[in-house]
């Protein structure tokens, strides 16, 4: 993208780049958390759109970039949240049977208990938990990414996961 | 491990000698501490419980097509947003139920106001003929501005909104039509009613006065077009934290007024009553 000298580049300009340069991020994001490509797709989408409606908030190509990804998380964890409780109602009218709902193993049993934990984390450590575990970036880059320095990374971190921890002491598998 | 692999590891970490001393301290610690060594191996679980949900899925259509539709979305809440929706509110006009909003003469204002009046009293609990006539018009003329891609709309007093999808979608000429009535403490606090093609998702949200919001999750179903599922979330000002939700599953009959369920948040109780109605699209092609 190419700017005269002194242009200050427009938002659409901003959104355009960072849809370039992170679209596949968001995405991975939101598929790690919902295992649905269609789905994701359509949080991607909604981020986007947020954005627009918070244009006047979001000059800096950081500060869209970090808060895209925080809208993507958030909102892919609630739509997991929505059809966990839509699955249950369903369940519940007979309209989809019980076998559909339970889970296939163990291990998927153990991730849906964790991904309905982070829910509950503060935001700051939750996407920090997202970006360094699911997404595999460094600890430098999510610092980059969140405007944090590399030890308040490492300290999100730690206090994410700690309070992950309580769900594999709690967890029974059915 | 051979020495030239370990030397690899070595640059690849581009360890200094304090790294490698905290992590000898690391090592040596974990050997003596148990309640060390269990946090260790819970967060090894935790992080491969985590990668485990690593999807290698890409999106449909691929990639680029996948960066298009997000710029698309851009470009829809621009005004070019603004100018199709202009071109359905003209529509909408044109049909006399509805009133244009002020904001559509100035751009980049969001949310897009296509405005029904505001009602001097309340709703009718259900839909009469000429609503419905006037309402499924709308719809059809809306649909044409979008070539047959329109899957749902709503409108209300406070704010409307269209769903498009990619590909036309196959109405086979019927629409349903819900009236979405919700009352705070007694009181009358949104309605706004919904058209949506049967088995398409309408994701919607609506203001409320104070800031509050509801979003609307409703699915239909192709093969049996009276089934609903319905999620309400009642959320704080500016999108913020969810008050409370209901979801239920509801068979309508046309002509038909349910209490769809309560909803008791920290700032009171809603009530969410759906009133239902099925009409046919005109003849022609959408």
């Amino acid at each position: 993208m190419v700017f005269e000298r002194g242009d200050e580049p427009s938002f659409e300009q901003l959104l355009a780049g960072q849809i370039r340069q992170n679209a596949r991020l968001f995405f991975r994001l939101a598929l790690g958390i919902l295992h649905d490509p269609s789905a994701a797709e359509d949080i991607c989408q909604q981020a986007v759109l947020k954005a627009c409606e918070r244009q006047s908030e979001l000059r800096d190509a950081a500060a869209l970039k970090s808060w895209l990804s925080r809208v993507v998380v958030n909102e892919s964890l609630q739509l997991l949240r929505r059809r966990k409780i839509e699955s249950r109602v369903l369940a519940g009218t007979g309209a989809v049977s019980a076998n559909t709902l339970a889970p296939s193993a163990a291990g998927f049993e153990l991730r849906e208990a964790v991904l309905a934990a982070m829910v509950d984390l503060p935001e700051s450590e939750r996407v920090v938990v997202m970006l360094r575990i699911m997404d595999g970036q460094s600890g430098r880059e999510v610092g980059k990414l969140l405007r944090c320095s590399d030890s308040e990374i490492s300290r999100r971190l730690h206090r994410g996961m700690e309070k992950l921890r309580q769900v594999l002491a709690d967890w029974q598998p059915v | 491990m051979s020495c030239d692999f370990i030397r690899q590891l070595l640059l690849d970490f581009g360890w200094d000698a304090e790294a490698r001393q905290r992590a000898s301290q690391v090592l040596a610690h974990l050997e003596t501490c148990s309640t060390c060594r269990q946090a260790s191996e819970d967060f090894d679980r935790l992080r491969r419980t985590l990668d485990d949900s690593a999807d290698d899925s890409e999106p449909h259509g691929g990639w680029e097509s996948f960066e298009n539709r997000l710029s698309t979305a851009v470009n829809r809440s621009q005004p070019a947003r603004l100018r199709w929706l202009a071109v359905a509110a003209a529509v909408v006009l044109a049909s006399g139920a509805f009133e244009l909003g002020r904001r559509l003469e100035k751009p980049n204002v969001a949310p897009i106001a296509l405005t029904r009046s505001a009602p001097q009293s309340a709703p009718n609990s259900h839909f009469e003929p000429h609503e419905i006539s006037q309402a499924v018009s709308a719809f059809d003329q809306v649909s044409k501005v979008f070539d047959g891609r329109a899957s749902w709309m709503l409108v209300s007093h406070e704010s409307s909104d269209v769903g498009v999808v990619t590909q036309p979608v196959d109405s086979s000429r019927k629409v349903l039509l819900l009236r979405l009535t919700v009352t705070h403490g007694g009181q009358l606090a949104s309605d706004a009613d919904l058209l949506v093609i049967p088995g398409q998702t309408a994701n919607l949200t609506v203001p409320m006065q104070g800031g509050q919001s509801l979003k609307y999750r409703i699915g239909t179903s192709a093969d049996e077009p009276t089934r609903l599922t319905v999620w309400l979330e009642v959320s704080t000002p500016h999108g913020g934290e969810a008050l409370g939700a209901l979801s239920t599953n509801l068979d309508m009959d046309p002509g038909q007024k349910v209490t769809a369920g309560q909803l008791a948040t920290t700032a009171g109780e809603y009530e969410l009553k759906i009133a239902f109605a099925r009409a046919a699209l005109p003849e022609g092609k959408p």
